[in-house]
């Protein structure tokens, strides 16, 4: 009975041969026979991990063991190399892996989190699952896990914080869909799951944030930059970014972005792109740079908005918030003078 | 049986009760099966019946024919909302707001239609079991197990976070208006008085107070202020709550407005020592008098008793809907059934399907498995009652209950003993629970699946 089999070795025992495992892999990476070998291995270490963590059959998981599990799991610093050969593992295993990784960082005592501990001592891990987006195979696995780490205020300020958050904007624009939308869904969750923390960093990275936000506003690739402007609306609503608001729409250069994005031939890119424009119209306090460009184009804009989607007539919302914008926009020879 | 049939009348103007208002009491024949007209809302969602009432609104349980998923139906009757004060625009501002919105402990509004020949509006929500008032109600202690007032405490946070950042005030936070879904998760309903602030405000003042005044904070009672801070208001609500949660009493209470209104002003809250001490500092420090004092969403989140580990109580320490109150509805079993029969030109009375669509009505295995270990006699059908009055109350005949027997005997003559049937029935209601819900798949994949299982059994036998 393989059940009592792996039942019977020590928390210890299985982590240790894991390792082993591990790296006997690494070695017969090219040598398929002993590959195999080695992944199946690897794999029965996986499932008793698994068996430890989640019950086995009628059994309920032990506290005891799963305590004891997770210490070796710190003490022989497993993570690491375990999340750095993911992609030399059988398909199987990674999603094993990805179970094992997110139910050890559930892990609480009282109101610690000792794995969340562990990371913030040990960032070498959180930087492996940030560069896991360059190794097509196991992005997705990696995404998984990184986003149960952002669930942590904790690790995602250490993300913002370091330089792996800008290689994001390299990922989102990678060319396969797949990942590309996966890490644009990691930062996303990164940008809007802890608000004041995002709110703080934001506003005192403005400059560099931003600009590197544009590259994304500004990409070839269709997906990304809707997805972006989406995203930036929402950034740019939220209350939590009030300030980072007030600074966006006060700028010529941002207003004039999103007027040209306004007349791009995608309709759903013009639809995003009004949901930011929206907000520079609307704002009581324009700025003088804001101002002037909008008095200038006045009566461009108000022919154009007036003619801008009209097969959306079922949208109240928007056809209520067009009709606004055209008013504010009439009208803004009088304010000025 | 007759009164029944009369309430249901009530309960849903069909068109052939609009055009045929009187029913004589000689054409009221206790064995005919009342008609039942499909009816269709927007051409896509199936009306059933009623399940849930307002001062100016209905709710009836919908199916979306596109989709096939349960929906809940919110008609608003304009007639009747013009002659409340703010009524239409409340309607409007409520439509506006969550259209705006989309988050997991928010309701989902998928649709909104108006009839204007009917003079009606509706909102197609995304179905729930029902609101934590009336779980509290029918529970014995009138209060959750500290592990369950946690378990939605944190919902309730997690959407006010939400709703705030999107710069809306609920402005009527009371367990009243969380409703749970088919899979226990809570969402905010009712934004009908709730305020949006203007993305270019830089604070969150509000003007108006509206809303439960046994749930409204000092500074909204007193009248003394012009405005005050509308996401601390909430959280004064929100502690309010969290205090009923977990005493089943009220923090500041009357026996008339004046006497609640003062007492929210001047007295002291008293939480009963059994509470443990990080929830009396939590439930303290959000009842605070002064708004300044109150804590902000920030440090609930990061107050000790959220964060700490409760462990999970055994489930019939759980208040789950469906668990009281046997003799009504309250397995919630799909009502559209009857109308899907009339727009088939269904017929047959002998087909077994009405009896596998009102099996589907069960949302919990414990409940079933509670039943059966603690009165095994009674209830080795403990759909009976339901069945009978499911369809009472959809304004069923005698018919369907007699056929139910005969699907037993049936069940019997094969063999099947009911041992068997148990069998089969927990099976599968433990499958549709896995899926969050039964209600979200396809009829006839429920119709399907039921029949499999009893074949699985006979086979294992």
């Amino acid at each position: 009975m393989p059940l009592f089999r792996t039942g019977a070795r020590s928390p210890q025992d299985i982590v240790r041969s894991l390792r082993d495992s591990l790296s006997q892999l690494d070695k017969n990476r090219d040598n398929p026979v002993s590959r195999k070998k080695s992944s199946e291995e690897v794999c029965k270490n996986l499932g008793s991990m698994k068996a430890i963590l989640y019950g086995q059959g009628d059994q309920e998981p032990q506290q005891e063991q799963i305590t004891l599990l997770s210490q070796e799991v710190y003490n022989q610093h497993i993570l690491f190399p375990l999340i750095q050969s993911l992609s030399i593992l059988e398909f199987e295993s990674r999603k094993e892996v990805a179970l094992i990784f997110s139910h050890i960082l559930k892990r609480q005592l009282g109101t610690r989190f000792p794995t969340v501990d562990y990371l913030v001592a040990h960032q070498e891990v959180l930087t492996l699952l940030v560069r896991g987006y360059e190794t097509p195979e196991t992005a997705l696995n990696n995404g998984l896990m990184l986003r149960e780490c952002l669930r942590h205020e904790l690790l995602t300020r250490l993300i913002l914080y370091s330089d792996d958050l800008y290689l994001f904007f390299k990922y989102v624009q990678l060319q396969v869909f797949d990942i590309a939308s996966d890490a644009f869904a990691t930062l996303r969750d990164i940008l809007t799951r802890h608000k004041i923390m995002t709110s703080e960093f934001l506003e005192k990275n403005y400059d560099k944030i931003f600009s590197h936000y544009q590259s994304l506003i500004e990409s070839d690739n269709y997906v990304t930059r809707r997805q972006s402007l989406k995203l930036l609306g929402e950034l740019l609503l939220d209350r939590h970014n009030f300030t980072v608001m007030t600074r966006y729409i006060a700028s010529g250069d941002n207003l004039k972005v999103m007027m040209n994005l306004l007349c791009n031939p995608s309709r759903n890119i013009q639809f995003e792109a009004f949901h930011v424009f929206k907000v520079f119209v609307a704002n009581p306090n324009k700025s003088h740079p804001v101002g002037e460009i909008l008095l200038k184009n006045r009566d461009k804009l108000v022919e154009f908005l007036s003619r801008f989607q009209t097969d959306r007539s079922e949208d109240e919302q928007f056809n209520e918030e067009k009709a606004y914008l055209i008013k504010q926009i009439r009208e803004m020879k009088k304010v000025s003078g | 049986m007759a009164h029944c049939t009369n309430e249901d009348m009530l309960d849903d103007p069909e068109p052939l009760s609009s055009i045929f208002p009187y029913i004589d009491s000689h054409t009221h024949i206790i064995y005919e099966k009342k008609h039942k007209y499909a009816d269709f809302i927007g051409d896509r969602y199936l009306k059933g019946s009623l399940i849930g009432e307002g001062s100016y609104s209905k709710v009836k349980d919908t199916l979306d024919a596109q989709s096939l998923t349960r929906k809940a139906a919110k008609i608003v009757s304009r007639k009747k909302i013009r002659k409340i004060p703010n009524g239409e625009i409340n309607v409007r501002r409520e439509v506006m707001i969550l259209k705006k919105l989309s988050h997991t402990n928010v309701i989902k509004l998928f649709h909104s239609f108006q009839d204007l020949i009917k003079d009606k509006l509706y909102l197609i929500l995304e179905y729930c079991l029902g609101d934590l008032q009336t779980l509290l109600d029918n529970s014995i202690m009138k209060c959750f197990c500290l592990w369950q007032a946690k378990y939605y405490f944190v919902q309730l946070i997690d959407g006010l976070e939400y709703i705030h950042s999107r710069g809306i005030v609920h402005k009527d936070i009371k367990p009243g208006n969380m409703l749970i879904s088919a899979d226990d998760i809570l969402k905010l309903t009712d934004f009908g008085v709730a305020e949006e602030l203007s993305p270019f405000q830089n604070n969150d003042e509000c003007k108006f107070a509206q809303g439960a005044p046994a749930f409204q904070s000092p500074e909204e009672v007193t009248g003394l202020h012009d405005s005050w801070s509308g996401f601390k208001a909430d959280i004064w609500s929100a502690g309010v709550s969290l205090y009923n949660f977990t005493t089943g009493q009220y923090p500041f209470e009357g026996d008339c407005l004046y006497q609640i209104i003062s007492s929210i002003q001047n007295d002291i809250v008293v939480v009963p020592n059994i509470l443990p001490c990080s929830l009396i500092d939590l439930l303290a420090n959000m009842l605070q008098k002064i708004p300044d004092n109150r804590l902000s969403i920030y440090s609930i989140k990061s107050h000790s008793w959220v964060l700490e580990i409760i462990s999970p109580p055994p489930e019939d320490q759980i208040l789950r809907f469906g668990c009281y109150n046997k003799a009504a509805n309250s397995h919630r079993g799909l009502t559209v059934t009857p109308y899907l029969e009339s727009l088939h030109n269904y017929t047959d009375g002998n087909d077994k399907r009405q009896d596998l669509f009102c099996l589907q009505g069960y949302n919990r295995n414990f409940e079933i498995e509670n039943d059966f270990d603690q009165n095994s006699h009674r209830s080795c059908f403990p759909y009976v009652n339901t069945l009978i009055n499911t369809h009472s109350v959809v304004g069923g005949s005698e018919q369907q209950i007699s056929n139910f027997g005969e699907s037993a005997d049936h069940l019997e003559s094969l063999n099947l003993d009911l041992d068997h049937l148990r069998l089969a029935n927990s099976v599968e209601v433990i499958d549709n629970t896995a899926k969050g819900h039964g209600v979200k798949d396809s009829v006839l994949y429920q119709r399907n699946s039921k029949t499999k299982h009893i074949s699985q059994s006979c086979k294992q036998q």
